[in-house]
């Protein structure tokens, strides 16, 4: 039986939790700095990992200071649900 | 289903094409081309680090923001292999102009281009009135022009790169060389770069057109950061200065003695990290005597303003030569200070 592929950009520990994170909504660096407990460097990369596959989406917001609020791409959130998709059917192949 | 990336001219156009009908992804080009250094010698991504720098100014908390936020666009520009077809959504102002040239000098650079690169750019859209920009449309106008966008051309790419160098040169004479060349397949160009020459310190009275603009609407009373913003967005045929870039002209003439402002003399515009917005909205702006006098013509501001600018490759510093306008003979010429 062929087992489902996973996309190496989402397959991250890191990124997988960004990658929900964002899926779920906007946010900004900070926030997502606070709820994965990351240092600024690290975030960083991992941004630019989703970036470099045209999965992270910015958008300027000015609310008072401007600052930039992150989420999914238009196909990065398709991206993001294939890679859910994937991973649920090969968790299942793994039976009880 | 082809995979899209719209690079559109900024938020405002990117924020509308998102909630549209349209697939595909957005890229806003953030970057006020027309102030600030674009030094030549120095590769794209080096750029994006000058640029935040000149942004941030003394702030290294912010420099680190807006850096981060340069690189990710760039990362995601170098990411165009993944797109079927990139459209460029532009108009015809300078700011946008200059983007144009910064962005097909890019893509004239990459040797694989597996998409198709197409553009609309645009000076006027039926049923808008004054038309300043994309991000006056609405959903439904945004999708209309989908439909009309074009291939990007050869010919187009090799003329972007021209200008793209003319503008980061050192020597501003080969931009001003470059507008008695065949402009046409970029058609708005021509007038955009023209404004852009205007932003250099006129030989008449020291002050450049911007500049000028602010403190006549000061001089006639017109005292809100506010207003002065939006009634110098009326003296513009084609509107390409933003809010930032229009207060931090009249920071930059507060300290001269050419403006007042009250309650103190330092204009403040850093929204929320310096000022309230209720502070911000507080100050008053006033022309002085000597302000008067500039404008009357009987004495230059260029011993006034101390300059330390760019625009594009140039260095404006008061302390040497200088390049300014001369408006009568429409050319640039090299002062000695």
């Amino acid at each position: 039986m062929a087992l489902p592929l996973l996309d190496p950009v989402f397959h991250q520990t890191v990124r997988t939790r960004v990658s929900v994170l964002l899926y779920k909504g906007g946010a900004s660096f900070s926030q997502l700095k606070a709820a994965l407990d990351i240092t600024d460097g690290n975030l960083d990369a991992h941004l630019r990992k989703l970036s470099a596959a045209g999965y992270l989406h910015s958008q300027m917001v000015r609310d008072g200071r401007p600052h930039t609020l992150y989420q999914l791409s238009d196909s990065g959130t398709k991206a993001f649900r294939q890679y859910r998709d994937s991973l649920r059917l090969l968790l299942k192949q793994s039976g009880k | 289903m082809s995979k899209l990336l719209h690079i559109t001219n900024g938020d405002g156009a990117a924020d509308v094409l998102k909630n549209s009908v349209l697939d595909g992804d957005t890229l806003p080009w953030r970057d006020t081309m027309h102030y600030g250094p674009f030094p030549e010698g120095i590769d794209f991504d080096e750029i994006s680090a000058v640029r935040a720098r000149y942004f941030a100014g003394n702030s290294d908390e912010v420099f680190v923001e807006i850096e981060r936020d340069f690189q990710l666009r760039n990362d995601h520009l170098k990411a165009t292999e993944h797109y079927d077809e990139v459209v460029l959504w532009f108009e015809h102002d300078l700011l946008d102009q200059l983007q144009i040239t910064q962005i097909l000098d890019w893509f004239g650079s990459q040797h694989v281009k597996p998409y198709s690169l197409t553009m609309i750019c645009i000076n006027s859209f039926e049923g808008i009135e004054p038309f300043r920009g994309l991000g006056q449309l609405n959903c439904d106008q945004m999708v209309s022009l989908f439909s009309t966008r074009l291939p990007v051309t050869q010919l187009q790419m090799e003329l972007a790169s021209e200008i793209w160098a003319a503008f980061r040169s050192p020597n501003p004479k080969e931009l001003e060389t470059c507008q008695e060349r065949n402009l046409d397949s970029l058609p708005f160009l021509g007038a955009a770069l023209f404004r852009h020459l205007e932003e250099y310190p006129w030989t008449s009275d020291g002050l450049t057109r911007t500049e000028r603009q602010i403190m006549t609407l000061i001089s006639s009373e017109v005292s809100r950061p506010g207003m002065v913003f939006s009634d110098n967005m009326q003296l513009e045929t084609c509107l390409f200065i933003g809010d930032w870039p229009t207060y931090k002209h009249i920071s930059n003439l507060c300290n001269t003695s050419m403006i007042q402002c009250e309650p103190n003399q330092e204009f403040q515009y850093e929204i929320d990290t310096k000022i309230s917005i209720e502070e911000f909205r507080a100050q008053r702006l006033s022309i002085t005597e000597i302000g008067n006098q500039v404008l009357s013509g009987a004495i230059n501001a260029t011993d006034l303003i101390e300059r330390d600018e760019w625009l594009g490759g140039v260095h404006l510093q008061s302390n040497e030569s200088m390049w300014m306008w001369d408006s009568e003979k429409r050319k640039l010429t090299l002062i000695a200070l």
